[in-house]
This record gives structure tokens, C-alpha cells and sequence, in this order.
């Protein structure tokens, strides 16, 4: 066909949206999980020490154990370095050995309107979001997507149960 | 035969005026696709690409994903 240089991006979409950049069609305009995550979370390397950890848990009561290129290998929380009721016991224990592996994470395109309404009875505390690679992108809190469900993302929440009912 | 490349590589190419065409089929394309990508569905390259694409230009093709 006469063309000389020509590529394939094998990944393709997934890997592109995946990725959390932005397209154009009828469904760029929706809002997703990404555009919700906190990505100022706490993170902590396998080697550092559970008393060094326990000091970034703050607020949501975890830490992200991640590599140096950000890639997500665990979480912990503060049950998990509380050395069965005597803390002082793990101190100087690497977190590695204590974290919970490899947890579920999404990846920041999935539709917020779609995630809002299978979890309508805010069962979930937290999710994990990462770009194809495992890459950290932030958390995305129950209580945050509760709030944009209730407020502006109503609208979006809507069409999406519209499209459920009649599809 | 194409060279792969990662989305790395798509958008330093695309930045210097490559061409991104996804290969599914309509409903898919309109619904969301790559900024700038036009929609030529695979079977129909032969005879489309030489009336839509530049031939100087360099061509990235992508679907859904690997499988």
C-alpha cells in the first residue's frame, strides 16, 4: 500500500485508558475512578522497618508497599503490624514479611458511575488504583465515590442504570 | 511486517505527526477511541487506508488489545 513505516500498538485500548489517558466518543465526557483517587497516599518499601511504618498509616489506617518504580507488591494496615497485641515484638521486622500481597487493584478508566452502582451499600473502604503496569495512581476511597455519586455525579449514575434497564 | 510499540512510544510518535487508526469496527470507534485516531475497520484497510492516511506519514494501528 505504499507505506513505509507502520506500527502496531499491540496493547491497544485497554492499555491506553487503562493508563488513564484521555479519548474522544461518546463516552470521553464520563467521569472515571481516576479522576476521584487521592494520589498523596502513604508508601512505604518492603525493607523499611514496621515501627517506621506504623507512623505512616494516618488516617486510613494503611500503607502501600510499593518498588522503586511505584509498582504496588502489597498494602498493609494497622492490624497487620500490631504483632498480635504486642507491637514492640515486630518492631524492627521488615514490612515485607508482614504485608498483605499483592492486593486488587483497578485500573483508573473503569466508568465512577459503573463502580457507584454496584457498590450502593458502600461495602467498600478502598480500592487500590493502578495503571496496567501495577504503577501506583492513588486510592480511591468508598466515601469519596459515595459523595460524587450523591452530587454531581447523579446525572451520570442515572444514564448508567437507564442503560442497564433497557440494555 | 509492523514494529510493536507501547503507548510510550504512540505518543512521542503521534507527537511528531504520526497517524493513530483503530481497526474495530464503527459502534466501538464512536463510543471512545484515541485522540485523533480515524476508524478504518481491518478488513477494509486495503482498499481505505490509501484514501484516508498520508502515505508519508507513519501509521499506528491499535484495537481493543492483544487478544
Amino acid at each position: 500500500m505504499g507505506f513505509e513505516e507502520v506500527y502496531d500498538y499491540v496493547a491497544g485500548k485497554v492499555d491506553w485508558f487503562g493508563a488513564g489517558l484521555p479519548g474522544e466518543g461518546q463516552a470521553a465526557e464520563l467521569t472515571r475512578i481516576g479522576a476521584l483517587v487521592d494520589s498523596e497516599v502513604s508508601t512505604c518499601a518492603m525493607e523499611d522497618s514496621v515501627k517506621e511504618v506504623r507512623g505512616r498509616l494516618g488516617t486510613d489506617d494503611v500503607c502501600l508497599v510499593v518498588n522503586g518504580e511505584r509498582v504496588v507488591l502489597g498494602l498493609v494496615q494497622g492490624e497487620d503490624l500490631d504483632g498480635d497485641g504486642d507491637p514492640s515484638s515486630v518492631d524492627d521486622r521488615p514490612v515485607g514479611e508482614l504485608m498483605q500481597e499483592g492486593p486488587s487493584t483497578m485500573r483508573p478508566n473503569v466508568p465512577a458511575a459503573m463502580l457507584a452502582g454496584q457498590i450502593e451499600d458502600g461495602s467498600f473502604p478502598r480500592l487500590v488504583v493502578t495503571d496496567p503496569e501495577g504503577t501506583l495512581i492513588g486510592i480511591l476511597r468508598g466515601a469519596d465515590l459515595e459523595s460524587w455519586a450523591e452530587g454531581e455525579g447523579k446525572d451520570q449514575l442515572e444514564t448508567v442504570h437507564e442503560g442497564h434497564d433497557h440494555g | 511486517m509492523p514494529g510493536f510499540i507501547d503507548r510510550h512510544e504512540v505518543r512521542r510518535l503521534v507527537d511528531n505527526g504520526a497517524q493513530l487508526v483503530e481497526v474495530l469496527g464503527k459502534k466501538q470507534y464512536e463510543e471512545e477511541h484515541l485522540p485523533g485516531a480515524v476508524n478504518i475497520f481491518l478488513k477494509a484497510m486495503a482498499k481505505k487506508a490509501p484514501e484516508q492516511l498520508d502515505p508519508s506519514k507513519p501509521v499506528i494501528v491499535y484495537c481493543e488489545d492483544t487478544l
